[in-house]
């Protein structure tokens, strides 16, 4: 029969070999076979990337870490879905989706940062960038870019960008009381911020004359941590946690990740010596203006990714070897060569930790296009 | 009027025979019959089900005009040997649960099912899989072709497909550009 050539497989058909195959190289290179391939590959999403912080992604199915090549004189400082936050030695800064070379401009945020007078006179660097995006770059290339700045003197700055611009900086140190935000994200085209005390602020956007300001930053939620709320694990040792805001579904979550120590001593002053030993989440209830928070025991089949870099929530169900209702996180702190140390898969419901990898990885360095 | 009578009875009492059969015939495109375990016929296919629950199923061999003969028997040999194995408690919670990966590896003999089919078949059956609603084995099926392309470069790909490489000299080396990372570095 076959009078067809395999290049005349039927779309959807494609798109089901793509999934059976989790290492982004080989859905990579499948696309480039064939014209008709490659075209209806093209509306495949990628698989799961989990950005690392040294700028290299882990293709989570088949766990792959990926180099991808950035411009010698570039350093990828984050992401933000599956492009990278990279910033040149002159300052010059982008979001670039390696997969189709897409570039988003960005203003020199270092010397955006630089130039707010309370930053400018504090003698401290910027040293962590988020970015976030209200929606999806790759169909909204226009897009508003906030960008989380946090600096060596753990105080926050907020920069609002219209791409190539910076509209607005807000930095911490030009508020009184001081509002340090430890992490944003946007819900519904809404920019949250998590500050001190664990409260939560919403950023009120004024986008008259093409330059959105932030006219207001008002608290929405305070928060009263007890210990009771700690799962029992974390309770009964010294503890630091960690927190993030992701936007999953249309919800704002809140999610707590547990550090514990397995040193005694000086040595438990480290960082460097702890490891993740649980999370929780809570869901922000937005409907009122005085939202509270509410625990969840499940993320209803999303998969949550956290990191200070990145962060994002996706549908488990759609992508192949992705389990749902399971934090993934990654080490997002103290810097170690070992890019993969304390990152793992957090399972809400049953409460366990599994290692992303149980093999040390070799990073594949790819050669770029150079 | 009479003989309208007996149609009509004769028209039940087939209706009533069809009904107690537990194999359908299937026809394909050139005209060649098939029978198959109606049980799992309307199991694993939705196509088949939707026909056998609407009565649309013809006792002389209900007729599948997209489907070649050797796709076919392909197909109820597969039906027929899905109806023989007993479906693992894995592939039964698959279906149901809410949380698990969508796809279930294929079992021992699903792999050599596909294994032995030629390329040509290969294509076919996953046509033809399709086209019935065969979700299990359009599933066994893509996932035997994304093991044929695991690991192979473009090249090594277009080889085993037998695809003509259609891109010009110039788009090639874009597309390599581009996708630098992704190609063996050997």
């Amino acid at each position: 029969m076959a009078t067809l050539s395999w290049s005349d497989l039927p779309p959807e058909l494609l798109v089901l070999v793509l999934e059976c195959l989790p290492s982004l190289a080989d859905r990579v290179r499948v696309r480039a076979v064939c014209h008709p391939w490659r075209c209806n590959a093209r509306q495949h999403s990628l698989p799961p990337l989990l950005t690392l912080p040294d700028g290299t992604f882990l293709s989570i199915p088949d766990g792959e870490v990926i180099r991808m090549p950035v411009p010698e004189d570039s350093r990828c400082h984050g992401s933000v879905d599956n492009w990278l936050f990279l910033m040149q030695t002159d300052g010059e800064c982008s979001l670039v989706n390696p997969f189709s070379r897409a570039t988003v401009e960005l203003p020199k945020l270092g010397t955006v940062w630089y130039n707010d007078s309370f930053n400018a006179t504090s003698g401290l660097n910027p040293i962590i960038y988020k970015p976030v995006v209200p929606s999806a770059l790759e169909s909204s290339p226009d897009s508003l870019v906030a960008m989380l700045i946090l600096d060596d003197g753990h105080c926050s700055t907020i920069c609002i960008c219209q791409p190539p611009v910076a509209t607005d900086v807000s930095s911490a140190r030009a508020t009184w009381p001081i509002q340090v935000f430890d992490d944003i994200a946007f819900v519904s085209g809404k920019l949250y911020g998590l500050g001190p005390c664990n409260k939560l602020f919403i950023f009120e956007m004024d986008y008259e004359s093409d330059k959105p300001k932030i006219s207001s930053i008002k608290c929405i939620s305070h928060w009263i941590g007890l210990l009771r709320d700690l799962p029992q694990s974390v309770r009964a040792k010294v503890h630091i946690k960690k927190e993030y805001l992701v936007e999953c579904c249309g919800t704002l979550l809140r999610v707590r990740r547990f550090l514990q120590c397995d040193r005694h001593g000086l040595a438990a002053r480290y960082l460097k010596h702890y490891h993740t030993v649980g999370f929780d989440v809570f869901e922000a209830g937005m409907s009122t203006n005085s939202s509270k928070w509410r625990k969840v025991n499940h993320l209803g089949g999303q998969a949550l990714f956290v990191g200070r870099h990145c962060s994002k929530s996706l549908p488990a169900i759609e992508h192949n070897g992705i389990q749902g209702d399971c934090i993934y996180f990654m080490r997002d702190y103290c810097p170690t060569r070992d890019t993969l140390r304390d990152s793992g898969m957090y399972n809400i419901i049953t409460g366990m930790i599994t290692p992303l990898l149980s093999e040390p990885v070799a990073v594949r360095q790819h050669h770029g296009g150079n | 009027m009479e003989v309208d009578k007996g149609k009509g009875e004769a028209e039940e009492t087939r209706k009533v025979a069809e009904a107690d059969r537990d194999t359908v015939t299937l026809k394909s495109s050139d005209g060649k019959l098939f029978e198959v375990s109606k049980e799992a016929a309307a199991r694993l296919s939705t196509v088949l089900a939707g026909m056998i629950a609407g009565g649309s199923i013809d006792d002389n061999g209900t007729d599948l005009k997209q489907i070649g003969s050797e796709a076919l028997e392909n197909v109820v040999d597969y039906c027929n040997k899905h109806a023989n194995s007993i479906p693992s408690a894995a592939l039964i919670s698959s279906s149901i649960s809410f949380n698990t990966a969508p796809f279930k590896e294929p079992e021992e003999w699903e792999r050599k099912f596909v294994d032995r089919l030629s390329h040509d078949a290969l294509f076919d059956l996953v046509e033809a899989a399709n086209f019935l609603g065969m979700e299990r084995l359009l599933d066994v099926t893509c996932h035997k072709i994304s093991e044929m392309m695991k690991g192979k470069s473009p090249d090594q790909i277009r080889e085993v497909f037998n695809i003509k490489n259609d891109y010009t000299k110039e788009e090639l080396e874009e597309i390599r550009q581009e996708l630098a990372w992704a190609f063996y570095d050997d």
